[in-house]
Formats: C-alpha cells, sequence, structure tokens
C-alpha cells in the first residue's frame, strides 16, 4: 500500500513538472512582456553623455525660492510644509547643512548666510543604486540616477545609504498636498520614495529642467559633463568649483561656486 | 504531531489566548496602516524604527541554532541531540518573526516577492532577506524531520544532513548580512567593519540566552528537563559569546568617547540606550560568572533575560544615528508598538506550536 502510493505521488509529480516545462515552452511568448530592442538603436551610446548641473552661488539670491517652486509644479510634489515628512526634490538649506563635511572656520558671512540650492547629485557612484534592494533606482544611459515609482518596495535602504538627504519617503498619501495640480508629470502613491530626476521627461522633449528655466538670475547651468566644448564643462574649466561630500567617491554631479 | 497544539492544561491556554489578543491588535493596528501608509509610525526624522530594530535583533537570534548544531553535527556532542529540535524551532521562528517585521515596515509590502524576483547581488538589504527565508525552510524542515524520525524510533533521514551542514556558514552568514546593512552608511564611510562582527557575536549571546530561556519554561511548564550537562554547556557558551559581545559594545562606546563622537554630543533616548544596555549586558554577565549564582535556576533566569533586553537596546541604539550622521529623536507610536509586538506575538505562538510537537514526542519516547 505505502510502496504503491509512493509510485503514485513519483508519477504524478513526474507529470505535473513535465506539464509545465511543455507549458512554459510553449506559451513563453505569453508570459513575457517583449522588449522592443529597436528603439533603443537610436539613442546615445552608454557612458558618451553624463547631465551635470552647475550652482553658481555668487549670482543666487537670497531668499528666491522660483527654482524650488518650479520644481514643485513640474513634477507634482506634495507641500507638506515644515514637518520631518516633507517632500523636497530642491530644497534651499544653510551652507552648513549643505556642506556640513566641509571646514567653517574663518569663512566669510557671505558664504554662510546665504541658503543653498541642493538636489539630487546623480553621482557617477551611486550608493542608493547599490543599496536598493529591487533595482528600482537606476543609471540611465546619460548618467541620470532614475527611479521606477512602481518597482519601489519603500523599505527605504536608498534614504539609508544617501548621504545628501535627497531622497524623500511618502509616509501618507502624497495626492491631497499638492498645491497645483499639473499634468504633464504623474503622482505618486504612499508607500513610496522620491526624488530629483534631473527633469528627464523635459530632457526627452528638448528643454532644460525647471529649475534652470525658472532662475532669473542664471545660477544654474545644466549641460554634458563629458562634452569639453559644453558650457557647464567651460565654467568648471574657468572656476574653483566645489562637489558636496567628496571624501565619500560618490563622484557627484552637481558642482558649486561659492 | 501538530495536532497537539489543541490539546493543553490552563496556563496553556491563557498563554495562547495572550498571544492571539496581542496578534489581533496588532492586525488592526496593521490595517490603519495600510489605510493611512507608515504615518502611523513614530518616523519621519528617523528612518528606521522599533519594527527594524526587531527584524535585526531576530535575523541574528536566529542564528544561534548554530551553537547547537555545530557541537551536534561536527563534534559529536551527543548531549545537544536533546535540544537540537528545540534549537532549530526557535531559529525558523526567529526568522519567520525577522522577515514579518520587515514586512510591516514596508511603504509597499505587496510588493514583498519583488524582493527574491529582482534580487541584487549589491544590495545587503536584498541579501538579508534572501537569507531569512533560506534560513526559515532550512531550520522548519530539517527540525521537522528530525523530529518526525524521533516520532518512529528510527535514525534522522540522510537526506537532511547536508541542509544541516548548509545551515552552518548560512549562520554565519546571516548576522554578517544584517550588519552590512547599517556598516554601509555614508556616516560609516561605507564600511564600518566592527558592526557586522558586534551583530554576529550578539547573535550568539542573545539566542543562546533565548534558547536557555526556552528550556527553563519547558521544565516548569511542561516538566521537560534539558538536563544539567546540556544546560551548563549552554551557560557556558553564552559566558563566551556575551563576553565577547559586551567587549565589542564598550569599545564602541569607548570610541565615541575618544573621538568626541555622538555618544557624548547628544543628550537623548540614544545615551541612554545605550549606556543602559552596556551596564545591564555587564550586570547580566556578571552573573554567570559567579559559581554560587550559576546554579541558580532565579539567577540564571534574570541574567538571560537581562542578556535578551540588553542586545535588543542595542540594536535600537545603533539605528537612531542618521545615515548622513548625526542623531535623531525618536518615539515609537502606539499603533507601531501594536503592530511589532503582533508579529512577536505570532512567532512565538508559531513556535509554542512547534515546542508542543516537541514536547509530546519527547513524552511519548
Amino acid at each position: 500500500m505505502n510502496e504503491e502510493r509512493r509510485e503514485f505521488i513519483k508519477k504524478t509529480s513526474i507529470g505535473f513538472l513535465a506539464g509545465i516545462g511543455v507549458s512554459s515552452g510553449l506559451f513563453l511568448n505569453f508570459l513575457m512582456e517583449k522588449t522592443d530592442a529597436s528603439l533603443w538603436s537610436d539613442k546615445t551610446v552608454a557612458g558618451t553623455i553624463r547631465w551635470g548641473m552647475l550652482i553658481d552661488m555668487r549670482k543666487c539670491i537670497d531668499g528666491c525660492q522660483k527654482c524650488v517652486d518650479a520644481c514643485r509644479l513640474a513634477h507634482d510634489v506634495p507641500d507638506f510644509g515644515n514637518s520631518s515628512r516633507q517632500i523636497e526634490w530642491l530644497k534651499k538649506s544653510p551652507y552648513s547643512e549643505v556642506f556640513s563635511t566641509s571646514g567653517r572656520d574663518f569663512i566669510s558671512t557671505e558664504r554662510t548666510k546665504k541658503s543653498i540650492p541642493s538636489l539630487c547629485n546623480h553621482c557617477a557612484d551611486p550608493s542608493c543604486v547599490r543599496a536598493c534592494p529591487t533595482q528600482a533606482l537606476f543609471k540611465r544611459f546619460d548618467g541620470i540616477v532614475a527611479l521606477d515609482y512602481h518597482r519601489c518596495t519603500g523599505c527605504r535602504a536608498c534614504m539609508a545609504s544617501c548621504p545628501y538627504d535627497a531622497i524623500s519617503f511618502n509616509w501618507s498619501d502624497p495626492r491631497p498636498a499638492i498645491k497645483t495640480l499639473n499634468d504633464s508629470y504623474p503622482t505618486r502613491e504612499k508607500g513610496v520614495v522620491e526624488k530629483c530626476n534631473f527633469c528627464s521627461e523635459r530632457l526627452l522633449k528638448g528643454k532644460l529642467p525647471a529649475c534652470v528655466d525658472a532662475c532669473p538670475e542664471k545660477t544654474l547651468t545644466f549641460g554634458d559633463l563629458n562634452d569639453p566644448k559644453s558650457a557647464i564643462r567651460q565654467l568648471l574649466e574657468k572656476n574653483q568649483t566645489m562637489q558636496r561630500k567628496p571624501e565619500l567617491g560618490t563622484l557627484p554631479s552637481v558642482f558649486y561656486i561659492i | 504531531m501538530i495536532e497537539n497544539a489543541l490539546k493543553g492544561n490552563r496556563p496553556y491556554w491563557i498563554w495562547m489566548t495572550l498571544l492571539l489578543l496581542l496578534i489581533v491588535s496588532g492586525i488592526s493596528a496593521y490595517s490603519q496602516q495600510l489605510r493611512l501608509g507608515l504615518s502611523v509610525t513614530g518616523l519621519g526624522d528617523a528612518l528606521w524604527g522599533l519594527s527594524i530594530m526587531q527584524f535585526t535583533f531576530m535575523a541574528s537570534a536566529a542564528a544561534s541554532t548554530l551553537l547547537v548544531v555545530l557541537p551536534l553535527s561536527l563534534h559529536d556532542y551527543k548531549p545537544f541531540g536533546k535540544i537540537v529540535v528545540i534549537a532549530q524551532f526557535l531559529g525558523a521562528s526567529a526568522s519567520a518573526i525577522a522577515l514579518l517585521s520587515l514586512c510591516i515596515d514596508m511603504g509597499k509590502p505587496q510588493l514583498i516577492l519583488d524582493l527574491l524576483r529582482y534580487a541584487t547581488p549589491y544590495s545587503p538589504y536584498s541579501w538579508a532577506f534572501f537569507l531569512l527565508i533560506g534560513y526559515f525552510l532550512i531550520n522548519l524542515v530539517t527540525g521537522w524531520a528530525t523530529l518526525g524520525a524521533e516520532r518512529k524510533g528510527v535514525p534522522a533521514p540522510t537526506w537532511i544532513l547536508p541542509l544541516i551542514y548548509l545551515s552552518i556558514p548560512w549562520a554565519i552568514t546571516l548576522p554578517v548580512v544584517t550588519g552590512f546593512v547599517y556598516a554601509s552608511f555614508p556616516a560609516n564611510h561605507w564600511i564600518a567593519s566592527l558592526l557586522a562582527l558586534r551583530l554576529l557575536a550578539s547573535a550568539y549571546a542573545s539566542g543562546t540566552a533565548l534558547l536557555l530561556l526556552i528550556t527553563f519554561i519547558m521544565k516548569r511548564a511542561a516538566g521537560f528537563d534539558v538536563g544539567r550537562e546540556v544546560t551548563d554547556k549552554l551557560v557556558m557558551l553564552l559566558t563566551y559569546a556575551a563576553t565577547f559581545t559586551f567587549v565589542l559594545v564598550g569599545v564602541e562606546c569607548f570610541a565615541s568617547l575618544c573621538g568626541k563622537g555622538l555618544l557624548l554630543q547628544y543628550k537623548n533616548l540614544m545615551v541612554s540606550l545605550t549606556w543602559s544596555s552596556l551596564l545591564l549586558g555587564i550586570a547580566s554577565l556578571a552573573v554567570f560568572h559567579v559559581p554560587a549564582w550559576k546554579n541558580s535556576f532565579r539567577h540564571l533566569t534574570a541574567a538571560s533575560l537581562g542578556v535578551v533586553l540588553s542586545i535588543f537596546a542595542e540594536k535600537g541604539a545603533a539605528l537612531l544615528y542618521l545615515s548622513k550622521g548625526g542623531v535623531v529623536a525618536y518615539t515609537p507610536t502606539m499603533t507601531e508598538l501594536s503592530m511589532v509586538l503582533g508579529v512577536l506575538a505570532l512567532g512565538t505562538l508559531f513556535l509554542t506550536i512547534l515546542l508542543k510537537a516537541v514536547l509530546a514526542v519527547k513524552r511519548a519516547g
């Protein structure tokens, strides 16, 4: 009796496995989404573009919030006010926060009194991408550190690993907190992280990032860091610039002239 | 074997009712979180809180199964045969608690299986999840098979041997990888190498303390005695592991003091947590070193509890460090506490049912 049962179980399992094998062969195309490789053929080859930004604090006006507001509007970034659960893609904060590891002894008050715009640095060696357990955060062909909101599990490992506090988490439903709803970018839901995307949706249409467009003083310069003739490279060539926490080796793509 | 969970005396049912109540309150708290998001927790400035604390503690405590399995399977230390199944079930339950704790901390728990689907080799978080699932299955399967064989009075099947050998490196990797989740914070300049070691040592201390407590409870409540030799051996292992742990915690505190570290700069919860954790740990450790107390049931129980609490508190202290440097204030909400206790109760219920089966087999045999 026992032997028979064993034999029966053996045969049914083999049959079951064979069934799975055959059906996976038959329905392969049905189960998997097809990728159209031709879509990528005319895209720029990986590694040839690296978008970057230079923030010239000599021009920045203290108290002006135009870049921050433009960013909020462009991406439907919710506003939770001055709480610990505020969501920020681009923010202006004091020197001591933005350059928290740089020396502050005897530096001119000119430097320290102004609040400095900070955003995702789109690092060449991003620690958030390494920390993300589902590859929801990834590095694009053009150097932008992008985020797939649908794949994010909300574990916040990226926030813990980002030295620049550039990633925010949706602790509650963000939609009621959006001041002016804009249809050009999808809203997010509770339980996912979000951050600056260098306006990749605008770059696609040949436009500059919203913050760069919004700045009346041309404080922000956006361009290809890999192109020696670009405006941003020219400025980097001629001026002494800073990156945030360079000692961590993340190679930020956002530079500052203080 | 599992049907034995339905038979029990009065204290057993009181215990089970208590656990069920905690689970129900946890579920109601969790439904609130599902509706309102993680805003129901005390998090915000702090990224990770109580549930991740429990995850870290349980993921490492689970690994202590090694201290029973290794002497038994590699060094043929026969007396541990008596408690190996208990240790394996403890490992399985602790892994389950750790997994659920991760789940209740996720913003989108419905995507939890994506952690396997898109498993990422360079993400420590991803590894921790994978290792926990594996460890849960290994311990449950080998424990159950060993118990089944014991019930029939036959030697354990040979196919579980490779699994048991696999569980040994697995148990070493689990706390190390869990430590790497925090060790790779930018404030630690990507690698705080001592942290993984500290977790490994504390894993063996806290897990063995839990195991010792379980054998005490089984002796009290069900009259199942593991014997003097096993208890002594467990106490010895616990003493070594705890000594090593608290030396490492002490080193950390000392380094913070000398390096003008965070412990002195910020007078808040974290400071008191780390210091009281260390003091409690050292006090408990002292009990194990006093010969007269070492044989006293009460002293051992208190000291084991002290070790468990101390190590749990130390996990919390590590969490309140901001990843980018500095320390944040964090007070868990009642909702959060209910969820964490609910998960703990669920795991304990699971362990109780498994141990009930163990008791039935041991009594019959």
